[in-house]
């Protein structure tokens, strides 16, 4: 079964979001990519905030083809100057923030196991996927506060059932869970949101997995009722879409998977 | 059936533990992690592998916050010691616990936290992070150790544990409408350690990855 591919499959002209500005990181491809897409498809106006301009800057204009409003920005989440000045053009671009999104991480690596794991990669998901979530959030305050908006972590079902394969990816997974809902504590009462979406998508990173472990795609589909992988804009990008909305505005500190049903630990 | 015990960490609550688990008649080495790196790590396990002959059980002791700050208030130093170094520290122990627990009959590696990575609590999210990370951490190590025989779990403590005093009430009064359904968040030595020391029995082989909440009965998500 493959995942439908018309935004209006997945309420894309219900423009939940018109008026809003979002700032997606990873937004270069995959889950990112699909987040920004859809935001812009319900009217936010979106930076597709990537390291790399080479897909950075097809992923800004692939939005503006389909009728949305995005601009490329080049962001390190690793580096907060970078995050810093993602954020300061983000104001001066569009005049607000209304939502945060933090997609990025690194690149986690083949299936490996803990004692064999190199500390290089662990530190480069602990920065990309840990500390970028707490810079964010320090950068990102006074204008969440202002636009009484919302910041959206992306984390996975790994975080929560941990990963025979990906150890370090479920450590820094489960961290922005344990980030995420404190957050969520501290910021309700200043008016923002903070949410969590634990996707499963076809996406880059995903094909890359399949191809080091080539049982895994025939076992993630037959352990998921709707019997296939998200797809990134369609599948994904409603949930980021309704977090962002106003139709979340009683929602805080939650994590919603958002796999077909695959997992059902909540 | 006694063991032979490395507990990594610091605080009251490690040093309670290692009193009760020798009460219970195990043999036991702590040690705090200082140096947060891999040979530092790598050199406390063989320091303790020296001392005991052999290891079973390792327990590492979460390092938590023992004040509350926020996220916009925190700095950046205070962020890394109480999140980063905390998961940092519990990667090496692990990665060095590796070796020592193939060559016991019974490894167990037992990962102690606060509840509040669960939970999320105001002014503690750095701590909460590495908490719930070290949860994480524990269930695929579990799921990768248990063809060495191996078990992996977590017991997850009361916030009362690490934040003493009024503000620890604070924490869990925040978290949950609930009083501990045994009165109390409970004694770490008479109370907490036999856990350890349940999980380090030969009976225990076959549960792994899985958490143990022990606040008394609190936090009954799971």
């Amino acid at each position: 079964m493959s995942a439908p591919t018309d935004m209006r499959l997945a309420g894309g002209d219900t423009r939940l979001l018109d008026g809003k500005v979002a700032i997606v990181t990873g937004a270069g491809g995959g889950v990112g990519y699909g987040i920004a897409m859809a935001m812009a498809q319900h009217g936010a106006k979106v930076i597709v905030a990537a390291r790399r301009p080479d897909n950075g800057e097809p992923a800004a204009q692939a939005i503006t083809d389909q009728g949305g409003t995005a601009v490329f920005f080049r962001c390190d989440v690793t580096q907060r100057s970078s995050i810093e000045a993602t954020v300061a053009f983000t104001v001066e671009t569009f005049g607000r923030l209304d939502c945060l999104v933090h997609n990025a991480v690194s690149g986690v690596g083949p299936p490996t196991e803990i004692q064999d794991i190199q500390p290089e990669l662990f530190q480069g998901m602990v920065s990309s996927a840990v500390r970028a979530s707490f810079d964010g959030a320090q950068v990102a305050f006074p204008h969440l506060k202002a636009a009484q908006g919302s910041y959206l972590l992306i984390t996975s079902a790994t975080g929560i059932e941990g990963s025979p394969y990906l150890p370090v990816y479920g450590m820094v997974k489960a961290a922005q869970r344990g980030f995420g809902k404190s957050l969520a504590r501290e910021w309700g009462p200043e008016g923002i949101r903070v949410n969590l979406i634990g996707p499963v998508a076809m996406t880059p990173a995903l094909v890359v997995a399949y191809k080091a472990n080539p049982v895994l795609e025939s076992r993630l589909v037959a352990r998921t009722p709707l019997q296939r992988v998200g797809d990134p804009a369609t599948d994904i990008g409603p949930a980021a879409v309704f977090f962002a909305s106003d139709l979340a505005r009683f929602v805080a500190g939650q994590t919603l998977i958002v796999d077909g049903g695959g997992f059902m630990g909540l | 059936m006694n063991r032979r015990v490395l507990l990594t960490g610091t605080g009251p609550l490690a040093a309670e533990l290692s009193a009760g688990l020798r009460a219970g008649g195990h043999a036991v080495a702590q040690h705090a992690i200082v140096d947060v790196d891999k040979a530092a790590v790598t050199q406390i396990v063989a320091d303790a592998e020296t001392a005991l002959g052999t290891i079973d059980t390792i327990v590492h002791v979460h390092q938590s916050a023992q004040t509350r700050t926020t996220v916009v208030e925190s700095t950046t130093e205070q962020w890394v010691a109480m999140c980063e170094d905390s998961m940092t520290a519990a990667f090496h122990v692990t990665q060095a616990a590796h070796r020592v627990l193939s060559a016991s009959e019974h490894g167990r590696l037992v990962f102690v936290v606060p509840t509040i990575g669960m939970a999320g609590a105001f002014g503690l999210a750095a701590s909460a992070a590495s908490a719930e990370s070290l949860r994480a951490l524990a269930k695929s190590v579990a799921k990768q150790w248990g063809k060495y025989g191996i078990t992996v779990n977590t017991i997850a403590v009361g916030p009362q544990h690490v934040i003493a005093g009024a503000a620890g009430r604070e924490v869990a009064e925040g978290v949950s409408l609930a009083v501990p359904a045994m009165g109390s968040p409970g004694d770490a030595a008479t109370d907490l350690a036999p856990l350890i020391s349940l999980l380090s029995q030969a009976d225990a082989h076959f549960l792994t990855g899985t958490t143990l909440v022990a606040d008394g009965g609190v936090w009954l998500t799971l």
